[in-house]
């Protein structure tokens, strides 16, 4: 019989003590949850703090902790940056939390952790080096050369030709490429995308979301599994890979269930929405198990803010028996919340949003014509500027100003051109969507050293990245370890440390130093030195393999291979109007954000309908809730996408909600809206 | 590199009631110099919970058996937490902790640092095991092992067995300290040591066998003994003798350290053959790890002249750190100030010029003038600074009669002989949190003379008595002054009436029995016709003996409670009023309070 959670009041002040600021407590709503150790879900209103409700009970159960079944607690969130906000917040209150038996992570750990590894080890007999999607796909790839035209294989290369070609001739009605390019194109990434799945012994592509190949007499299936399983044997999977072996994992193993069941007492899952079906349904199936689980499932998070998942698919979450609410929203103000009511998507009969931040200006509309719209951001920022000095923008110190939209850029010349079409670089000509993000695979040398993660306040993300290079460089070169696998950092290491002590040699100690040498380099501005000691010490270092600098020349001398921009000089993103810093960006970026004042810029996508009742904008799509009703339960895809990314957009601001209509969309469909509830302001020419 | 900082929550007696919160500040945060540091403090007061802190993060060479205790816990408290920094890496050093490496300063000013924590939970009976992490953040990610033994540091133990320690044996520290070393590493089988040990068990071979030369005594016995093993076993087996096998490290083994001419060395003889042995293994070249020596009592076998020497060739060792404890006066009087570290009331005070008020000159000053005698005030619960003997001597038997032990409480008396009280006091005031909170009492005379001295028309000195309300306003002004410079646990206490023997005559309390001194000394002197004015001309002609009348009030007073105490009289013939501030010599009493705690 599992032991008893007792939460009692001195718990809750506990927990308030380090979450809240001091004299504010938690309301009804939230404790109702912070106590409830049943399985249930929680479905929260933006700005709710839903998290920090989470981070309360995590909190107090670390008080209760260990348990004495020798039983843990799972949580899960689906990004790193929601996992380290976790960490960040509490890590330092929980030293029991974080460390066995407990787990927290992203969903893609738990799975490579205690599913994908494991039956790599337990099944496949292949130890899991590598779980990263560039390198399971650059080694695809390269082993699908070989089979690409052999005829022993029915020249698997025409097959695909057959897959794609239709496509392609679409696309090359719209794109300045042929279609034989955009052909072999597709191809690539389709093959790239290719696994194969023990469970239903077929052949899969993630790509094209589908099995492609189910009989495994087919010389081509045979073809592909043995590539597929060259690479698997050489310890590489992709991420979605991960996915699929733990699926094999419990459903060749059921027993698996139980003891993750056994292992994790409670689990608790926050931003929900976000899973994939294939993240839910394995989620469901171990923790939830029919029904049977005796682990405790609680699912947090927002149905109506779920943009991350391909939004196509419809209703992956399904509602538990009993589902808590938090109405209660601290980001917004009642004039905001009100709005906003009408654009949540799911909504039983007690749906509310309580805005509980004082705050009285009406959420605004601007309207703009095709003369007008460069002017529409500078507008905003006046009619911000008239706010900050009648001291209504109180939060303008602690949240950003932001200037937002879904769709944000064109794909053809003629679309960009189109004035009826109008997407975030229309109002904003120097939007760029892709901003440097770290990652683990760079084209070239140097990128190694110019990209790190520079969230980590340590000289750790250098290093590895310096390392990393090395490990590209040993790819290039087709060097591998004694049991012809790539080597990871740290077989690579202790590869050089044994050969030291047989050979006499000091590699590892110098490795050490240039390691330390070039991360502090890095640190103290000294890059272009940095880069000319790596690229000096590299022929001595693949000299220890015994071999000579070759096909990663390229790779090491290149100077300017990666297009990115560093993000801090000269961001186009970021605008700076009479001291006022705004940051324009995509809604994705934004979830989960508070900002001070929001613009919402409407954008195209797609097309429904024609002529007059053509709709693309969300003025057109979501005309019904701007005027002040829910929407109706037979709205097609597209209505419900929109609504789902207008809900995330319009519940960033704590002050101030602008959003910038089109006046001739505006007079034809909103032209009755409330003008008690809305304020509407026509964009001046500057 | 070396440690700079440690900082401790909730470790041993250093911490608070309460929930640990991390964010608190730390129970103790103290910052060490690179070279020499020397921790003082008087038992109990912390100084071995700072060595045993770094010791069970760093972990030592010596294979010692470190593991957590559960009165490693501050009271009662679940969780306790140290944190250690280590700046100044070179890049020899650094590359061993590159993943943990943080940095000071931007661009090229960046400066590496590491700080490694050690982390520890209890419930019950239980104490988590926690692992040794280094970072930036509080958390910070697992040291390797590799990385760990890089940050190990040299220990010599309180009451070491030294001789032990020296002997030849299996395992023997002075084997572990010399297999260290670049002579003999990495050549087990080669070394010359080796060559000629093997000649040796060669020769001994031989001596056994009888083949060395004309003499068969060894054939003889070997062959005895063989006789029983033929019979034990078989006809093919034999023995054979050895001394050690010829490879380095049982060589090693075979050593003795010993004084050249000195057959039987004391335990101060050992105890420094070991120290000097453990130096070798913290100079040992290659080492790219920290080299951290930690000496607990290092006066435990010395006498006070060996802890000098040892002490003044410890100080110049600068690509060393050592921290080291002591409580000895002598050790403390003969290392630099800034090398301090005085260790009382659950805290810590780095003595260097960053820390105390003390400025440069004050430093030199007190390193000619601090003597042993004067280095006692580093382990007072309070001090009450003097400026000559007069005070030095009277002042115990006036705490005495009325009722203050200065002994029990703690309380120094330090005679500075002179007025640098602001140099001594220094030593007690810091430029950063914490301050300390003994008690430092300053007793100095308001100089402000009654009398005056002048010619008469023949040229013969006249003593004139002033104005009295001039003297007054003189008086108020000074004491004002002087007051003035009492700060934080440093305070000020004044003679009101000129100075302490002019105030013993004006005090209701001891008048009597300084004017009977007085006239039993200075016998040659008119005192009846006016005392006052006699004696304000002995004052101004220093003609005095302070020191002396000191000595036989302080007799009397002493004997005064003496007798009362044995019953021998009924009633005390001297009565200190404590509560009296009319009473002019009330200013000691406060002085006596104030430096006992009260």
């Amino acid at each position: 019989m599992p032991q008893v959670i007792n939460i009692t009041d001195e718990d809750i002040l506990f927990a308030e003590s380090i979450l809240l600021p001091v004299g504010k407590f938690f309301d009804e709503e939230r404790k109702t949850f912070i106590r409830n150790f049943e399985t249930i879900d929680l479905q929260a209103v933006p700005g709710s703090g839903k998290t920090t409700a989470l981070l309360a009970k995590l909190l107090i159960l670390e008080r209760k902790l260990p348990f004495e079944d020798g039983s843990g607690i799972l949580v899960l969130s689906h990004t790193n940056s929601a996992i380290d906000e976790i960490i960040h917040k509490i890590k330092k209150h929980c030293p029991k939390l974080f460390s066995y038996p407990n787990f927290i992570g992203t969903i893609q750990s738990f799975t490579d952790e205690f599913l994908a590894i494991p039956y790599g080890h337990n099944i496949l007999n292949v130890r899991i080096g590598w779980i990263d999607k560039g390198k399971y796909e650059e080694r695809l790839w390269g082993n699908f050369q070989r089979i690409a035209w052999n005829k022993k294989f029915e020249q698997p290369t025409k097959w695909f030709y057959g897959r794609h070609i239709d496509r392609a001739k679409d696309e090359a009605k719209i794109q300045n490429k042929t279609e034989s390019i955009i052909c072999a194109e597709l191809i690539e990434k389709d093959v790239k995308s290719l696994y194969y799945d023990f469970t239903t012994d077929t052949i899969n592509s993630s790509f094209s979301h589908k099995t492609i190949l189910k009989t495994n007499t087919n010389p081509k299936f045979i073809g592909l599994k043995l590539i597929i399983e060259e690479v698997l044997g050489s310890g590489i999977i992709s991420y979605d890979y991960a996915y699929c072996l733990g699926k094999s994992y419990i459903q060749e193993i059921p027993l698996v269930k139980t003891l993750l069941q056994k292992r994790f007492r409670y689990v608790f899952v926050d931003e929900m929405q976000d899973m994939d079906e294939h993240q839910y349904n394995l989620l469901e199936s171990i923790f939830h198990d029919g029904g049977k689980s005796i682990s405790i499932y609680q699912r947090i998070g927002d149905k109506n803010q779920a943009i991350f998942n391909s939004v196509k698919v419809s209703d992956i979450w399904k509602d538990r028996e009993l589902v808590l609410p938090l109405k209660g929203s601290q980001r917004l103000s009642k004039p905001i919340a009100d709005v906003l009511n009408y654009f949540a998507l799911y909504r039983n009969e007690t749906f509310e949003i309580v805005g509980l931040r004082s705050g009285d200006l009406k959420p605004h509309i601007l309207l703009y014509n095709n003369d007008t719209i460069k002017d529409v951001i500078p507008f905003f920022s006046d009619i911000v500027k008239t706010y900050k000095q009648n001291d209504k923008l109180v939060d303008l110190d602690r949240y950003p100003i932001k200037v937002i939209s879904w769709s944000t850029e064109w794909n053809t010349r003629e679309e960009k051109d189109d004035l009826a079409k109008i997407r975030l670089v229309d109002y904003h000509s120097k939007f760029e969507k892709n901003k440097h993000k770290p990652k683990q695979d760079y084209n070239c040398l140097k990128s190694y050293l110019l990209y790190f993660d520079n969230r980590k306040q340590t000289l750790e993300p250098i290093r590895k990245n310096i390392l990393n290079a090395f490990l590209k460089v040993l790819r290039l070169e087709e060097i591998e370890d004694e049991k012809k696998r790539y080597f990871t950092k740290r077989t690579l290491l202790a590869y050089l440390k044994d050969k030291d002590l047989l050979e006499s040699t000091n590699n590892y100690e110098t490795l050490k130093l240039h390691l330390y040498n070039w991360s502090i380099g890095i640190i103290r501005n000294k890059i272009e030195e940095v880069w000319n000691e790596t690229k000096l010490y590299m022929s001595i270092f693949i000299r220890i393999f015994g071999k000579e600098i070759n096909k990663s020349t390229q790779f090491i001398s290149e100077s300017i291979c990666q297009k990115q921009e560093n993000i801090i000089e000269n961001n186009p993103n970021l605008l700076q109007v009479d001291n006022l810093n705004m940051e324009v960006s995509t809604i994705h970026s934004t979830k989960g954000q508070t900002h001070c004042a929001t613009l919402y810029l409407e954008s195209y996508y797609y097309q429904d309908g024609r002529g007059d009742n053509a709709k693309s904008y969300e003025s057109q799509r979501l005309a019904d809730q701007f005027l002040g009703k829910p929407i109706s339960t037979n709205a097609g895809q597209h209505v419900k996408e929109s609504l789902k990314m207008a809900y995330v957009g319009l519940s960033r601001a704590t002050n101030l909600l602008c959003v910038a209509v089109h006046e001739d969309r505006f007079n034809k469909h909103l032209c009755n809206i409330d003008k008690n509830k809305w304020e509407v302001k026509k964009v001046v020419k500057k | 590199m070396y440690i700079s900082n440690l900082k401790l929550w909730n470790y041993r007696k250093f911490g608070e009631e309460g929930d640990f919160n991390p964010d608190n500040p730390p129970n103790l945060n103290l910052n060490f110099t690179k070279g020499l540091n020397v921790i003082i403090g008087e038992n109990d007061s912390g100084k071995s919970a700072i060595i045993d802190a770094i010791k069970l993060v760093l972990k030592t060479h010596s294979y010692e058996y470190i593991k957590i205790e559960h009165n490693d816990f501050y009271n009662k408290s679940n969780r306790f937490r140290i944190e250690i920094q280590f700046d100044n890496l070179s890049p020899d050093e650094a590359k061993n902790f590159t993943e943990w490496l943080g940095w000071t300063g931007t661009g090229e000013k960046a400066e590496p640092y590491l700080k490694v924590n050690l982390d520890v939970k209890r419930k019950g009976d239980k104490i988590f095991p926690s692992d040794v992490k280094a970072g930036v953040d509080e958390d910070g990610y697992q040291l390797t092992a590799e990385a760990r033994e890089y940050l190990k540091a040299t220990y010599l133990k309180p009451l070491r067995d030294a001789e032990n320690e020296l002997i030849a044996k299996k395992n023997s520290r002075l084997s572990q300290i010399l297999i260290g070393d670049e002579a003999f590493k990495g050549k087990e089988k080669d070394h010359e040591l080796v060559v000629i040990f093997n000649e040796f068990n060669n020769n001994l071979k031989k001596y056994f066998t009888g083949e060395l030369n004309e003499n068969k005594e060894g054939k003889v016995i070997k062959d005895k003994i063989d006789g029983y093993i033929k019979q034990f076993y078989s006809k093919n087996n034999e023995t054979e003798f050895e001394t050690a096998k010829g490879e380095i490290k049982s060589i090693l083994e075979k050593l003795t350290l010993m004084l050249k001419d000195e057959p039987n060395p004391g335990l101060g003889t050992l105890n420094r053959l070991c120290m000097a042995a453990e130096l070798l293994h913290l100079g040992k070249e290659n080492w790219t790890g920290i080299r951290l020596g930690l000496i607990e009592e290092l006066e435990a076998h010395l006498h006070p002249q060996a802890q000098m020497q040892v002490i003044e060739t410890l100080q110049r060792l600068d690509t060393i750190q050592l921290i080291l404890t002591t409580h000895s006066p002598n050790l403390a009087s003969k290392v630099k100030l800034e090398n301090l570290i005085i260790c009382n009331n659950s805290n810590a005070f780095p003595m260097g010029s960053d820390y105390t008020k003390l400025d440069s000159n004050d430093y030199k000053f007190l390193e000619k003038f601090l003597d042993t005698t004067k280095a006692n005030l580093f382990f007072a619960k309070g001090v009450i600074l003097v400026e000559g003997w007069a005070e030095e001597i009277l002042i115990p038997s006036i705490a005495k009669s009325i009722g203050i032990n200065l002994t029990e409480k703690g309380v120094s008396i330090v005679n500075v002989g002179n007025l640098a009280f602001n140099r001594y006091a220094n030593i007690f005031l810091r430029k950063v949190d914490p301050d300390m909170i003994n008690h430092i009492a300053v007793l100095t005379d308001s100089d402000i003379r009654d009398y005056d001295r002048k010619k008469d028309a023949t040229g013969e000195f006249i003593y004139e008595k002033r104005v009295a309300t001039t003297v007054k306003a003189e008086t108020d002004r000074k004491i004002i002054d002087l007051t003035a410079k009492s700060e934080k646990n440093v305070k000020y206490f004044i003679a009101p009436n000129w100075t302490l023997e002019y105030s013993l005559f004006k005090s209701t309390s001891l008048s009597a029995i300084f004017q009977e001194v007085v006239k039993a000394i200075h016998t040659g002197t008119d005192w009846n016709t006016d005392f006052e004015k006699s004696l304000a001309e002995k004052l101004i002609n220093k003609g005095l003996k302070k020191t002396e009348i000191a000595y036989q009030i302080a007799n009397l007073i002493d004997k005064d409670l003496s007798d009362f105490e044995n019953g021998t009289i009924t009633a005390k013939r001297i009565n200190i009023n404590k509560e009296d501030a009319t009473d002019s010599i009330n200013y000691l009493v406060k002085a006596i309070q104030y430096a006992a705690g009260y």
